[in-house]
């Protein structure tokens, strides 16, 4: 076994997790091996080193985190409201869907809107027209818009 | 009441359920918090950051892994932070720490030993902390708590063979490091 492995297996050793024939492998290479030997003994004293003991957390550990839970959720109110807005956003998409979805299948459609109101609906003037109509001085061209006029705006009447 | 009740009443704000739940971890956390600071008082400062952390988090717990897990989850990352933040990582001096080994090799009366082995585990600790994070980080979760593989993949987020390769890597390190300041003979320090 080569000193690079016989290191591998030796701190998984540390960890329990060398068992039958790799462990054998392993003691029988320490045995010959010095180097791996003194490395097991750094490693051993390195890691006992790394053992503390227990200490316990100081007196009214949670009286005192009581009072700081107190204290932080005054000074940010808005964490109880992200506690809260967590739940109510998908209420409060729902129901905008619900709302959009009913006006969109509720709603006035455009064919069964005046022309007034459809023009008022696309933001436009409806009195546009009947004003360039009353400013037409010749009454030979008033008459023609009047006649296009009325036949643009009910396909029926031909 | 059982955990998951604490945790949804906990959820909704309930001081006295959070405490109850928290209860069984707090020495765990304390624990935990004091392998890396090695100072009681700011242990106990951390812990309690961790405790109000978890508080204000309890709301993303969806109860999707075992919550142990997620809260361990959560204190090691506040850890993480804590430890950045404060930039703990600091090169420690070699004139400090040689100052230490020369009193630690010298002729130890036996009612100075145990203050020795403090020096030692003194040594050792401020040498991890010179580490890269995530070495530290694993070294302290399996060799100062004593963390099983498994639990170390959990809270890390890997592998358990990753937990393995990290763990050797972080130990070479260690030893590396701390070579200058082995005694060649008997492998003590």
């Amino acid at each position: 076994m080569k000193c690079k492995d016989a290191e591998k297996r030796l701190l998984r050793s540390f960890d329990g997790k060398l068992e039958g024939a790799a462990r054998a492998d392993l003691d029988s290479h320490i045995k010959a091996c010095p180097r791996c030997r003194q490395r097991q003994k750094e490693y051993g004293v390195l890691l006992k080193n790394l053992k503390i003991e227990d200490v316990q957390p100081l007196p009214y550990f949670w009286e005192r985190l009581a009072a700081k839970l107190r204290e932080r959720e005054r000074v940010e109110p808005w964490t109880v409201w992200a506690k809260w807005s967590r739940r109510t956003v998908p209420v409060a998409l729902a129901l905008i869907l619900l709302f959009a979805g009913a006006v969109a299948f509720l709603g006035p459609h455009e064919e069964d809107l005046s022309q007034s109101e459809a023009l008022l609906l696309r933001n436009t003037n409806p009195l546009a027209e009947a004003k360039s109509l009353f400013e037409e001085t010749k009454l030979e061209n008033k008459n023609m818009m009047i006649i296009f006029a009325s036949d643009e705006k009910d396909p029926t009447r031909r | 009441m059982d955990e998951s009740g604490l945790i949804k009443q906990a959820q909704q704000g309930s001081h006295e359920a959070f405490s109850v739940i928290m209860r069984k971890y707090e020495q765990k956390v304390f624990h935990l918090a004091y392998s890396f600071v090695q100072d009681r008082a700011a242990a106990d400062d951390l812990a309690q950051e961790v405790f109000i952390k978890t508080y204000f988090s309890l709301p993303k717990f969806r109860f999707q892994s075992e919550f142990g897990t997620w809260f361990y989850r959560v204190a090691v990352n506040h850890i993480k932070d804590y430890l950045r933040k404060t930039a703990r990582r600091k090169e420690v001096s070699l004139e400090d720490v040689e100052e230490r080994r020369l009193a630690v090799e010298d002729k130890i009366p036996a009612g100075e030993k145990a203050q020795a082995d403090e020096q030692r585990k003194k040594m050792v600790f401020q040498m991890l902390e010179t580490l890269p994070q995530k070495y530290r980080m694993i070294l302290t979760l399996r060799d100062v708590r004593g963390l099983p593989y498994e639990e170390i993949g959990q809270v890390l987020g890997i592998s358990p063979g990753t937990v393995d390769s990290r763990l050797h890597r972080a130990r070479k390190m260690l030893r590396k490091k701390m070579m200058p300041f082995i005694v060649q003979e008997g492998g003590g320090l």
